[in-house]
């Protein structure tokens, strides 16, 4: 890759998991979003995170970024505390958002090249050809303005800024949702292929389906906690729907029956997440 | 973040800037606003310069036909000319002949700023009647209306549009990021918003200050509004620096508002409103504060004195007591002569009443310069408050058509005609004291020939001044503007929740 | 009107309304207050010295009438009961004028020669507030109107619900059009009337200048507030609704109007004075000469038939003095009536301008309203010039009627003096300045009729 420069690359600890909270809580105001989350990721692993809407996905992804900061436990992307030190993390990090937004009066090309000039990278015209290729962008496509784009080409170009960034950690936020299937089975591929070249990747989804097909974990959210965490290759996705549903109701019931703080920590993730 | 690094993304901002329709839009509408500023500039700085012209030839004219009448009456003739109608008389010259002209000449930089120069006339002749009690009573009065709304001058298009220009050009950056969901990618990148800022409102101020300062320059050049220069370099650098730091001014305030992250469209409307503040309101309520400060004297007052003057003069006794006095004090020797002829001689009559009125009217005239001089100074001091007025100002004096320069030209024309009664006032004295008839026989009296000793108005260009106070607008405004910029830069410390 | 009284009540409630009308009434009232000392001020001068040069003039000593004339007196300019509210081109123009023999003197000292400065920034007046702040107050009051109801999906539900879009706008409209006119309206009036009662009104037909004045004020109201809720017919948020017509204020109350004055500079280029004056002074030089005098006594002699000028049935000098008199006053009849002529024209088309701008039409047209227009600062100025002729006709006719042998001089009294009556200078009537207002009137007009005529198709397009 031309001229791949991290300005803040100096405390990484080799050893450490590409991504590890432990004991994460997060509050908004009285309202809690998160409560002793936990979860490991090593480099090349899938991780999963399920859950309605509100059930904290959002506020844990924005913790990893490090928009925001844990009330406790740690957040640690490759050995650095994303709280204390965001610019540092994110230079580890490529982060895809629900909505893809580029700049609609530049083409798909220009705007990785601008994205990747943010990550202070110089990225060649060629050579960002070449990474939209990889991410799937059609030739015709790469030169047209981004306004034109359909919300799945918008997310190739955010691929592709992530392969330009050979970033260890891949954050997605609902990859598949408003795609159409065969760009969904498109994207998974993809991201398969990131985590075969040793890339981490976290995503935030309520797509049974397509975690059954990405994730080699899954952990079900509900309520700022992870209540189950499944391997998906032993279920089907119609076993997964159904352990889903019922964690789900548990938790909701545990929080019907619990404290009230339980509900409102529902509503507070759905305020972060909004 | 290293330097190299920050450069690279500043290029891409700038790229980005540059691709964007509306900004060459907004740098074509400046540049066409500017143009028309600098055509009008140069077109009323034409007709001053006419007007001078037009002054010089008449002066010319006076001298000229005056010794034209000098040579036609310097023989023996028929005709008896009356003292009014003698240019060949030192006081008839005076007072009937003489065209005097006090200018105030266009600076090199006069297209910049119409100032007072729409009020304020850069031209008086000096005349020695009393009939209108105070000097500044020349003026073109020119359209009232024109007046009222204000000259679209270069003045008006750099105080008054170019914030609104670098509004349109920088106040949604980050913000309209933000509303489309883009910020989102940004600042998932390992950048911090300081950095990114940084980046956008540096590229749009660099954009923004070249194009002011080109187009400024370019539009004086094009419509040939400037003057020669020589030495006035440093006004020119000085304006320059006033003017780059006037743009970062509004674009740090741009940054501000970004920093709210309320939005786009809150982020404008809250630069409108704060530019009609400081452009609009602001000034006006620091002219208030400027009238309140140095109250203008009643001028009706001392039109009152003056009459009372004329009316003790020519009332009763008092008249001829004033001219012996008068007399008494000039001309000691006078007693020896006739007296009572002496004092009924019209110019002897004439010239003591005029010291009369000049002492009766003395307190209202220095009342009146005093309060020119003190609303001038008044308003130089509080002109800082606002980045407009402090602007205005430099601009304004530069072009030389401030108040300050007025008050002190109009000091000047005082001080004039003092000159020229001095020079004067001697001549006609000593010719009534000892009339020698120069010519038997002769038509006119022809005992006055100095015409061109007569002193000239010396007409300054305050090219100093200009200096300091484009000096003084720059550093104001540029603490200003790095004031904003460092409250922007310290709100920048984290992305939006 | 029931719908009008609900929309009056909804927008009541809002908070808005109270502060826009509160910063309005504050502003409105300094400003006017302000007006109302300076005119009260001037007014009692300009009664006090007119009376003392009254009595000057009658109580001057016995002399030659011509002396008389030099003497002369002051006239000033009386302060119209409404440049309280609109000042108009008073401050741009000279007050007072000496009147005194042979010269036809500049009416000198302009208010705005005596102003600091920073005072022209043009925000100092009642007329000036209208013409920037009102505006502002439409449109706060109206940007919201519907891009707030679709924002917050009330205009869905409304619009669904068999709402008709020409009555809702039509009924806000009227709701806040009447908000406003109180809110305006109601402070000008009493403004207005204050001054009307305290400074001297006699003349002005106050009463109906007021009404319309303020009736074109209003209208120039209505103006912003048909373009705030047109740009909220079609703006999504009332945010976007406001940062529009906030661009649309700057373009229309700040950009256009200069843009105006370099138009009709270009149009109607403004007369130069000095030139006038320039020629007027040649052509009398020309007159003035010895042997301009010369030719003119041997031809005055050879009318008569007279040798000698103690022959004459009439004084020579008298005589002279009346024929240099009209000569004069040809000559500043010819240059002055055009430059004045000229000044009216490019008045004139400022009204035309107004078609650019609404302020410019609400200028020319208010000062027009209020009295202070350019037309009577001539009516003016042409008055205190008659009242000086009549004078100089009635000491010249007393000297060619009384004629002195010798070169004696003819000596008058009181009763020459109290020959001439005091300067009473009355303003053009009311219906002059309808006449003239009208082409600013219609330039509004044309504004109004535009903008209700686009809201046609705004309102039938109406989308939630």
């Amino acid at each position: 890759m031309a001229g791949g420069m991290h300005d803040d690359t100096g405390d990484e600890t080799g050893d450490a998991p590409v991504l590890a909270l432990r004991g994460v809580a997060k509050r908004f105001g009285v309202r809690v979003a998160l409560e002793g989350l936990d979860l490991t990721l090593p480099a090349g692993g899938v991780y999963a995170l399920l859950g309605p809407n509100g059930a904290g996905k959002t506020t844990t992804i924005n913790l990893v970024l490090g928009f925001l900061r844990a009330d406790a436990g740690a957040v640690r992307v490759c050995g650095i505390d994303a709280g204390a030190e965001p610019v540092a993390a994110r230079a580890r990090i490529a982060y895809i958002p629900e909505q893809v937004a580029l700049y609609p009066g530049l083409s798909g090309l220009e705007n990785l090249r601008y994205f990747a000039t943010l990550a202070g990278l110089d990225l060649g015209r060629a050579e960002a050809g070449r990474l939209l290729g990889q991410a799937g962008l059609a030739e015709e496509a790469r030169g047209r303005p981004a306004g034109t784009y359909s919300k799945g080409m918008r997310q190739k170009v955010g691929i592709a800024v992530a392969l330009a960034r050979r970033a260890r950690l891949l954050l997605l936020d609902e990859p598949t949702s408003g795609l159409d299937p065969a760009a969904a089975a498109e994207f998974s591929g993809t991201v398969r292929a990131a985590a075969a070249r040793g890339t981490a990747v976290l995503m935030a989804t309520h797509d049974l389906y397509r975690v059954r097909e990405m994730a080699d974990r899954v952990g079900v959210l509900a309520a700022g906690r992870v209540v189950e965490e499944i391997d998906p290759a032993r279920l089907d996705h119609v076993a997964l729907e159904r352990l889903y549903i019922e964690r789900l109701a548990g938790a909701t019931g545990a929080a019907t029956t619990g404290a009230a703080t339980t509900g409102a920590a529902t509503t507070g993730a759905a305020g972060a997440a909004a | 973040m290293s330097a190299p690094r920050f450069h690279r993304l500043l290029r891409a901002e700038l790229r980005l800037l540059l691709r964007e329709p509306l900004t060459w839009a907004i740098l074509a509408m400046l540049a066409a606003a500017l143009c028309l500023g600098a055509r009008i500039g140069a077109e009323r700085v034409a007709a001053e310069r006419a007007a001078i012209a037009a002054a010089a030839g008449d002066s010319t004219r006076a001298v000229d036909a005056a010794k034209a009448a000098r040579a036609r009456y310097a023989q023996p003739g028929p005709l008896r000319v009356a003292y009014w109608q003698d240019p060949t008389h030192a006081f008839g010259y005076m007072h009937y002949f003489l065209a005097a002209y006090a200018v105030k000449p266009p600076t090199p930089l006069a297209a910049l700023a119409v100032g007072q120069a729409d009020v304020q006339p850069a031209l008086t002749r000096v005349s020695f009647g009393f009939s209108t009690v105070f000097d500044d009573t020349a003026y073109e009065p020119g359209s009232a209306a024109t007046l009222r709304l204000g000259p679209f001058d270069l003045a008006f298009v750099l105080v008054h549009l170019v914030p609104l220009a670098v509004i349109a050009l920088a106040g949604t950056r980050l913000s309209a990021e933000a509303d489309a969901g883009i910020l989102r990618l940004i600042a998932a990148q390992p950048v911090s918003p300081r950095a990114v800022a940084g980046a956008k409102f540096g590229a749009a101020a660099l954009v923004a200050v070249g194009a002011v300062l080109g187009g400024t320059a370019l539009a004086l050049a094009v419509t040939g509004a400037l003057g020669p220069l020589a030495g006035w370099g440093t006004t020119g650098a000085g304006l320059a620096a006033a003017l780059a730091a006037y743009t970062l001014f509004w674009v740090a305030a741009c940054a501000l508002a970004a920093s709210l992250w309320r939005g786009a469209v809150a982020a404008l409307t809250l630069l409108v409103l704060a530019w009609a503040c400081l452009v609009v309101a602001l000034p006006a309520a620091l002219g208030l504060v400027v009238d309140g400060l140095a109250p203008v004297p009643s001028r009706i007052a001392a039109i009152d004195a003056s009459r009372e003057a004329q009316d003790r003069f020519y009332t009763g006794e008092a008249g001829p007591r004033i001219v012996a006095a008068w007399l008494a004090a000039r001309a000691p020797e006078a007693e020896a002569k006739d007296p009572p002829a002496l004092r009924d001689a019209p110019e002897i009559k004439r010239l003591a009443r005029d010291a009369f009125y000049d002492a009766a009217l003395a307190g209202h005239r220095d009342a009146l310069q005093a309060r020119a001089d003190a609303a001038a100074a008044w308003s130089a001091r509080l002109a800082p408050l606002s980045p407009a007025t402090a602007l205005a100002l430099a601009l304004e004096t530069a072009a030389g058509t401030d108040a300050g320069r007025h008050a002190a030209f109009l000091a000047a024309v005082s001080e004039h005609r003092r000159r020229l009664r001095a020079f004067f006032e001697p001549r006609i004295l000593a010719q009534a004291l000892r009339p020698a008839p120069v010519c038997a026989g002769c038509q006119a009296r022809l005992d006055f020939d100095a015409y061109d000793a007569v002193p000239a108005f010396p007409a300054v260009l305050p090219a100093e001044a200009a200096a300091r106070q484009a000096l003084l607008g720059a550093a104001c405004l540029l603490a200003a503007a790095l004031a904003l910029a460092a409250l922007a830069y310290r709100r920048l410390g984290a992305w939006p929740a | 009107m029931r719908r009008v009284a609900a929309e009056l009540a909804l927008a009541w409630r809002d908070a808005r309304p109270r502060w826009i009308g509160a910063v309005l009434l504050l502003l409105l009232g300094v400003a006017g207050l302000g007006a109302w000392q300076g005119a009260a001020r001037y007014a009692a001068e300009v009664e006090r010295i007119t009376a003392a040069e009254r009595a000057r003039w009658l109580g001057q000593d016995a002399k030659n009438p011509h002396s008389a004339d030099h003497y002369g007196l002051w006239v000033f300019r009386p302060v119209a009961p409404l440049a309280v509210l609109d000042p108009g081109t008073g401050p741009y123009t000279g007050r007072m004028v000496r009147v005194e023999a042979h010269l036809f003197n500049d009416a000198v000292y302009r208010a705005v020669q005596d102003a600091g400065p920073l005072t022209r920034s043009g925000f100092g007046s009642v007329a000036d507030i209208v013409g920037l702040v009102v505006p502002l107050a439409a449109i706060l009051l109206g940007f919201s109107a519907f891009a707030a109801d679709r924002e917050r999906g009330t205009l869905r539900l409304a619009l669904g619900n068999g709402a008709r879009p020409g009555r809702l706008f039509a009924g806000r409209f009227a709701a806040l059009l009447l908000a406003l006119a109180a809110l305006v309206g109601l402070p000008l009036l009493a403004l207005g009337g204050f001054a009307a009662a305290s400074v001297g009104a006699e003349g002005w037909e106050v009463g109906p200048r007021l009404a319309v004045w303020t009736l074109a004020q209003l209208a120039y109201a209505a103006v912003f507030l048909l373009i705030a809720l047109l740009i909220s017919l079609s703006a999504r948020t009332a945010r976007g609704a406001l940062a529009a017509a906030l661009a649309v204020w700057v373009g229309l109350c700040v950009v256009a109007p200069r843009l105006a004055t370099a138009g009709v500079e270009v149009v109607a280029p403004a007369p130069s004075y000095r030139e006038a004056r320039a020629r007027i002074d040649a052509d009398l030089r020309d007159h003035r000469t010895a042997e301009a005098s010369d030719a003119q006594v041997r031809a005055a002699l050879a009318r008569y038939g007279a040798s000698d000028p103690d022959e004459l049935p009439v004084d020579l000098r008298g005589l002279t003095m009346i024929e240099n008199e009209h000569h004069a006053y040809a000559v500043y009849d010819r240059e002055l009536g055009t430059f004045f002529a000229g000044l009216a024209g490019r008045e004139r088309a400022f009204g035309w301008a107004g078609l650019l701008s609404p302020r410019v039409a609400l200028q020319a047209l208010s000062q027009t309203l209020a009295g202070t227009d350019f037309a009577q600062h001539a009516h003016f100025v042409w008055a205190a010039e008659a009242y000086r002729r009549g004078i100089s006709e009635r000491m010249n006719a007393e000297i060619r009627d009384n004629p002195q042998r010798g070169g004696r001089q003819l000596v008058a009294g009181p009763e020459l003096w109290r020959a001439i009556p005091p300067f009473t200078p009355a303003p053009l009537p009311l219906a002059r300045g309808l006449a003239d207002a009208a082409g600013p009137a219609l330039a509004l007009a044309l504004w109004l009729a535009a903008l209700a005529a686009l809201s046609v198709p705004l309102v039938r397009r109406l989308r939630p």
